[in-house]
């Protein structure tokens, strides 16, 4: 069976995603070009008894190898030479999508040429005539539809019978090409010499559109119809407000939750049960046991319950941004943005900072300018993720039963402005002399194909789910161990055990905070590992065994814990210095692992985890001491 | 749980505050920060910058700037004609119909583009 290397290009928002992911479904990898975070995307399918192997190459405008994914793109073409190479192109934005094909063409490249999107051109009355397009350039060109199962075939049959040796550009491609041979010869400097290449290349493609395409009648705009509302002004902004609301309420209310409770449920009900009493049947060591059943259950379940939220919080994001509605949102945002030192891309990934961090990180991938993704990526973790929630809920409800939820509030607040505060100072240190820009398509709106949207939200959420089988596994068995043992062995007495020794090390740094106790400094410790486990190690340490972690249940919690020596271990003010200093210090070690994983240094990551322990130290002294001083 | 929401209103309301008074502090002492206009007003040749909603455009030139080879490459080059669709909040940045797709830059950045206005 003779196999087939095919590899699809073109600029982005030209459905060449759905292409790919209705050639391949399920049987695509994700994986990441060697040296960058950029996603590397490839699939396998078989069609006429021939092995197709298929590669997404990055969406891009052009490939001058300015960005890392414009080169992997002509490096993928000139080195690896596959068998075929697809140009994915928008039928009704021709004209800018040919620069890329020209630029192919001009490196040697033969291509198919894929007019796509062919029903929406012929509602804005944009016709291609594809035989006058192929003859001007002198490659094979077929029409799609995305999304079309026939489409889709007809693609498949026109791989495996196109035989790209018998296609040689056309005279009028090969005059372009030595126009700009001529050019560069002429001895201009690189910056004339590259500003006349570029005008040569949009001249040959201005010609070859005129003969190619005929626009009849403009047809009506919806797109323009939608931003009349959608992105003009003002009024854009509290439209914008509701479709967040939305989102969250789908999040946090609607669907998530719902899910996350039932998995909760399960995790800590059937699941544990049935562990036990199979691991008791088998006779398994008491340690071993305890190990299994708090420590990895215990730790892995926690984080997995994360899992739906992060689900449903991804699906309505990558749905947004299929029907185009995210480019409107950094669009109406940027101006706000940008005044705090970030940039209009960055809201969404921003957004995702109140869910978890760990997927926000990543979102920082789309930002352009490395000042913009950096400073996101380095104050989302200042934003209340869901598993902080839980611990201003709880000391909210413990300190400030009359204003728990003006509590809780101020402290998403402060987290904003903190956020805020430290964009405005890296901006204006660390990142100072880069500028950032802002340059962005504005696609067409269209209906997400059901596919990508599920693809893309699946592909984010395994991402967190490897980190929970890894990072979240060893932190688990590492606090299990700690809790439990000390020089000794394995102790009965948590007071006793390393993680003691730890918190109380730990709690010397909070001497002048009011809140220098072991258990308070014991909490901070698996807070860096999760914050999920600040809640529940106060709970076991203060002897009131399991407690809910979760933030509904925050009031019950709060009464059974008032019992306990924890209301004695914290005055109303260290109370509020304690929630100030969990708002902001270090973020958990997955989050931060994200952040080496993406900014590819340890000495960002270590900067991470320093600066925000650090600026946490200082905020919450002056809240405690200024409080005390006010006589609070 | 219905903070998110609220908190993400104060967010907007915060940031829309903030916004305004940067505005108007900036006007106020002709701030104008990170201007790359190369043309100069003498001259007086337009550049994008001033663009206003449903005025049409031909770029003339576009001058030496980071973005210069990005701008071009999305087919802003001499003789396309450029339309202006709307502005984001406080008028910045702003939409523009470029050969058949439409394009969001920043006013700063559009100042390194020459153009002359046409009916």
């Amino acid at each position: 069976m003779s196999s087939l290397a095919v590899a699809l290009t073109g600029n982005p928002n030209t459905g060449k995603s759905t292409i790919f992911n209705e050639l391949t479904g399920a049987r695509q990898k994700i994986g990441n070009w060697p040296g960058v975070t950029v996603d590397k995307k490839f699939g396998y399918l078989e069609h006429q008894g021939r092995h197709i192997s298929v590669v997404d190459l990055p969406g891009t405008y052009s490939v001058n190898a300015r960005s890392p994914e414009e080169k992997i793109v002509i490096d993928y073409l000139l080195n690896e030479k596959p068998d075929l190479v697809v140009d994915v192109l928008d039928s009704s934005n021709l004209e800018r999508n040919l620069y890329l094909t020209l630029q192919l063409l001009e490196q040697g490249v033969p291509l198919l040429l894929d007019l796509n999107m062919q029903d929406e051109a012929k509602r804005h009355g944009i016709r291609v005539d594809t035989e006058k397009l192929g003859a001007a350039l002198g490659m094979p060109v077929v029409e799609t539809t995305a999304r079309s199962r026939s489409s889709i075939k007809t693609l498949l049959d026109v791989f495996t019978s196109t035989m790209m040796e018998k296609y040689r550009p056309s005279e009028k491609v090969r005059a372009h090409i030595a126009r700009v041979e001529e050019l560069r010869a002429s001895g201009l400097a690189a910056d004339a010499l590259e500003e006349k290449v570029i005008e040569e290349r949009y001249a040959f493609i201005d010609s070859v559109v005129s003969e190619c395409v005929s626009v009849e009648g403009t047809g009506s705009d919806l797109t323009e119809k939608i931003d009349a509302v959608l992105a003009n002004g003002w009024a854009a902004l509290p439209l914008f407000l509701v479709m967040l609301y939305a989102v969250f309420q789908i999040t946090f209310e609607w669907i998530g939750q719902p899910m996350a409770d039932a998995l909760d449920d399960f995790i800590g009900g059937p699941l544990t049960e049935t562990v036990t009493e199979t691991l008791e049947s088998w006779e398994v060591a008491d340690w071993m046991q305890s190990l299994i059943v708090d420590g990895v259950i215990g730790g892995v379940g926690g984080v997995l319950t994360f899992v739906p939220l992060i689900f449903v919080l991804f699906f309505c994001l990558s749905f947004l941004d299929g029907t185009g509605y995210m480019a409107r949102v950094a669009f109406i945002t940027d101006p706000i943005m940008r005044r705090v030192g970030l940039t209009g891309k960055g809201v969404m990934p921003l957004m995702m900072g109140f869910g978890c961090a760990v997927p926000a990180i990543m979102g920082a991938r789309a930002l352009d300018s490395e000042k913009d993704r950096m400073t996101s990526i380095l104050v989302t973790p200042f934003l209340t993720c869901g598993a902080k929630l839980p611990i201003m809920a709880l000391f909210a409800a413990m300190f400030f039963p009359d204003n728990a939820a003006n509590v809780v509030f101020a402290m998403y607040i402060l987290g904003v402005l903190m956020a805020i505060v430290a964009a405005k100072l890296l901006g204006g240190t660390v990142f100072q002399e880069q500028g950032s820009t802002f340059l962005l398509e504005l696609p067409p709106y269209r209906l997400p194909d059901a596919k990508t949207v599920l693809l893309e939200t699946w592909d984010k959420c395994k991402g967190y789910l490897i980190k929970a089988g890894t990072i979240i596994f060893t932190m688990s068995v590492l606090i299990w161990f700690l809790s439990n043992f000390n020089f000794g062995g394995m102790t009965e007495e948590m007071n006793e055990s390393f993680l003691a020794a730890l918190g109380t090390g730990m709690s010397k740094l909070f001497f002048f905070h009011g809140f220098a106790t072991w258990e308070a400094g014991a909490a901070v410790i698996t807070g860096i590992l999760a914050k999920e486990s600040v809640v529940s190690t106060m709970g076991i340490l203060y002897g009131v065994g399991e407690i809910s972690a979760e933030a509904e249940d925050a009031v019950e919690t709060a009464a059974t814990l008032m019992q306990s020596g924890m209301a004695s271990a914290f005055t109303t003010m260290s109370a509020v210095a304690f929630m100030v200093f969990s708002q902001l210090y270090t973020p958990c070690v997955t989050a931060l692992g994200t952040i080496k994983k993406e900014t590819g240094s340890w000495k960002w990551m270590g900067f991470s985890a320093a600066y925000m322990f650090a600026i946490a130290w200082l905020v919450s002294l002056v809240v405690y001491q200024g409080g005390r001083l006010m006589g609070f | 749980m219905i903070e998110p929401f609220f908190v993400a209103v104060i967010i907007f309301l915060r940031y829309i505050t903030i916004s305004i008074l940067t505005f108007y502090i900036a006007k106020s002492y002709h701030v104008k920060v990170k201007i790359i206009i190369k043309f100069s007003r003498e001259e007086n040749k337009m550049t994008l910058r001033e663009g206003k909603s449903g005025q049409r455009f031909i770029v003339r030139a576009v001058a030496d700037s980071p973005l210069k080879n990005r701008l071009m490459t999305m087919g802003l080059v001499p003789g396309t004609s450029v339309t202006v669709l709307r502005s984001a909040p406080l008028g910045d940045p702003m939409a523009l119909r470029v050969r058949s797709y439409h394009l969001a830059l920043r006013r700063d950045d559009a100042a390194s583009i020459e153009v002359e206005a046409i009916a």
